[in-house]
């Protein structure tokens, strides 16, 4: 098959995408909506991506996708199937690689208006699993997994993309929202099984408008926890978020001074929780 | 990987925009596509961001390279602040086996507060020490969270053996990578020099030690000349035209000709001040140019190569014959590095090893050389 070229425009950066892979045109496609433009306006992309088959011969054996901003191969090829997941987690890395004008969190964003709530979370903790049920019950999502700060500030800029669901969230979600747009599963990543559900429409619509955050919540999935909540020291928040930051290193003084501001001026917060209907009642009541 | 729309772009435009930055003003947006993507191939881009800022040019530009430029500057900045910590830090491991630590290339120029350090990159620490002291200090550094990269058995034998340096360390928790040398070049090329010609002419600045400015712009020729790839070797030339712009006197020639004659390095320092004017367009003294160490032919031939391999590699950055060129360099840098015995068995190994890669794809080998 013949490249196929795009232009990803999510807000606040864009990625010229060539790709060989029918699959990758076809989720994206479903999952970015009218964020890939086939004759794009945009005449200076922030990036070049392609995501192509390793070559022709391994096309007929054990297929392989390998993923390339402009010359560089930042990871291993993946198995055809992984493919979509490769291209999320490649575009993950070509932000955190080059962009420091934001100091970036490995955080969930949501909001309603311009109030936000950050949900920083190390893998398994159950974040993308809140943020696919807040974002579809009245909150507007920002990001699932990076979130933009603008330094000394509390402001984040959304960079809204598909929230990546993993293992036994994976059926919960499409229980929950029959009508979501689910891309294929990515088999037996390191992650697991995952899947991408693009955000409802009200996420992408403001995904120009910035927030200011008003709370960092630390959640933490817990079977047998109905909803506990402890109220974090300054301290405390700020040591967990500084282990949640992608860049904080590179931006040695202005992240700190990013980071301590924040959590002076938020509520902080860490939960333990089995019932997200009581959880985001919380939220909506005490925290916003 | 070249896309199908993307503009190519000369070297000769390249190289004005790095000199002129204004000449950029009004370009349209596929050229400034092309142009970030060779700059930040080349490792250039901080260094024309820099260039920008100074001329305050940056507003005049689209949105989307104004956020590229910015990146790069808070990158260069970061990696500024950040050497000085790895410094100490490192000179305090080292200075407990022996007092002889002595910074090379761009730690160097950055430590001294150069300005050829002004927006330049770089991917490791370069630091020359005794060869005696070599164990002591690698373990003394293991200990603060310094590990070797795994490599193969084939290349630990080559840095062991026959390698002017150990294999690169590289610091576990802050990941920043340490080349600890004991020499300039490889002894198994037969043209190491006795170092202590170079550690003659040292100065010590900012409670560091590094070369004086004329022994940096030697090493700095050297390292571009003495080379059998010349991937990211176009960087250099700015390097070289730096230091002679900021210390190239009367005494500096003097100094650099007498220490690369009695090293062994003429034809390094002559070939790489002589590549860096011929590109970047400046002018160098009447003592080096008519001191020609080569026949008129043999000097031709380099030029016709070499030229040509220190361009800029992108491959929107077009050159006719650069195939062709590139191997002839390779094969040279490899000439002047290894007798020609072992040369034959380095390169069998070498292209074995390549032609399973093209065969059974370029990840067939993991780091340490065992088929996955």
């Amino acid at each position: 098959m013949a490249l196929s070229s795009f232009v990803l425009n999510t807000h606040p950066f864009s990625f010229r995408v060539s790709t060989d892979i029918e699959q990758i045109v076809e989720s994206v496609k479903l999952l970015y909506g009218d964020a890939v433009e086939l004759d794009s306006r945009i005449s200076l992309p922030s990036y070049e991506i392609k995501i192509k088959h390793t070559s022709v011969a391994r096309k007929l054996f054990k297929p392989q996708s390998q993923f390339f901003c402009d010359q560089r191969e930042p990871f291993l090829p993946m198995p055809i199937d992984k493919c979509l997941a490769m291209f999320e987690w490649g575009l993950n890395w070509v932000v955190s690689a080059h962009e420091f004008r934001h100091v970036i969190l490995h955080s969930a964003v949501l909001a309603k208006g311009d109030k936000a709530v950050l949900f920083p979370a190390p893998p398994g903790s159950g974040k993308s699993t809140l943020t696919s049920w807040l974002s579809h019950n009245g909150w507007r999502l920002l990001s699932d997994e990076m979130a933009l700060m603008t330094p000394n500030t509390t402001q984040i800029t959304p960079f809204v993309r598909p929230i990546c669901l993993k293992n036994n969230a994976i059926a919960l979600a499409k229980e929950w929202f029959p009508d979501g747009r689910f891309s294929h599963i990515s088999p037996n990543t390191h992650k697991g099984d995952v899947i991408h559900l693009s955000p409802p429409q009200a996420s992408w619509h403001e995904r120009f408008n910035t927030a200011e955050v008003v709370a960092i919540v630390y959640p933490q999935y817990s079977t047998s926890t109905f909803c506990d909540i402890y109220e974090l020291t300054k301290a405390e928040a700020f040591s967990t978020l500084t282990t949640n930051a992608f860049n904080y290193g590179v931006l040695g003084g202005t992240g700190f001074t990013t980071l301590t501001n924040l959590v002076e001026k938020c509520q902080t917060f860490e939960v333990k929780y089995n019932n997200l209907e009581e959880l985001q009642s919380f939220l909506e009541n005490d925290v916003l | 990987m070249m896309s199908s729309n993307s503009l190519p772009i000369t070297e000769e435009a390249i190289v004005r925009a790095l000199q002129d930055p204004n000449s950029c003003i009004g370009k349209c947006d596929a050229w400034w596509f092309s142009f970030i993507k060779i700059l930040r191939f080349e490792r250039l881009l901080s260094l024309f961001a820099f260039r920008c800022e100074e001329l305050d040019l940056l507003v005049t530009f689209p949105m989307v390279v104004q956020g590229h430029l910015k990146n790069a500057l808070i990158m260069a900045q970061r990696q500024a602040d950040h050497l000085k910590y790895e410094v100490s830090l490192l000179s305090d491991s080292i200075k407990t086996v022996t007092p002889q630590c002595l910074y090379l290339k761009g730690a160097a120029y950055c430590l001294a507060n150069m300005t050829v350090s002004k927006g330049r990159l770089f991917s490791d620490i370069d630091v020359l020490v005794p060869k005696e002291c070599l164990d002591k200090i690698e373990k003394s550094l293991l200990f603060k969270g310094w590990l070797s990269k795994p490599i193969n058995d084939y290349d630990e034998r080559y840095y062991r053996e026959w390698a002017h340096e150990i294999p690169p360390l590289v610091q576990s928790r802050r990941g920043t990578v340490v080349d600890i040398h004991h020499n300039l070049v490889p002894p198994i090329s037969g043209k190491a020099p006795d170092i202590e010609a170079f550690l003659s002419q040292t100065m010590h600045v900012n409670g560091v030690t590094v070369l004086k400015p004329h022994a940096m712009l030697l090493h700095s020729c050297i390292h571009l000349i003495f080379n059998e790839t010349f991937k990211q070797a176009h960087r250099d030339l700015y390097d070289i035209s730096s230091i002679i712009k900021d210390y190239g006197n009367s005494t500096f020639w003097d100094e650099v000709i007498r220490l690369a004659k009695e090293t062994g390095f003429y034809k390094e320092l002559f070939l790489g001040c002589r590549y860096s004017s011929k590109k970047l367009g400046y002018e160098l003294p009447p003592k080096l140019i008519s001191d020609v160490p080569y026949t008129s032919a043999k000097l031709m031939l380099l030029d016709l190569v070499m030229l040509k391999a220190l361009s800029p590699h992108h491959p929107l950055c077009k050159v006719p014959g650069r195939g062709v060129a590139n191997f002839l360099a390779w094969a040279r840098g490899h000439w002047c590095k290894m007798p020609l015995m072992l040369l034959i068995y380095h390169l069998s190994i070498k292209s074995g090893r390549a032609l399973a890669q093209s065969i059974l794809g370029k990840h067939f080998f993991d780091a340490e050389g065992t088929p996955k």
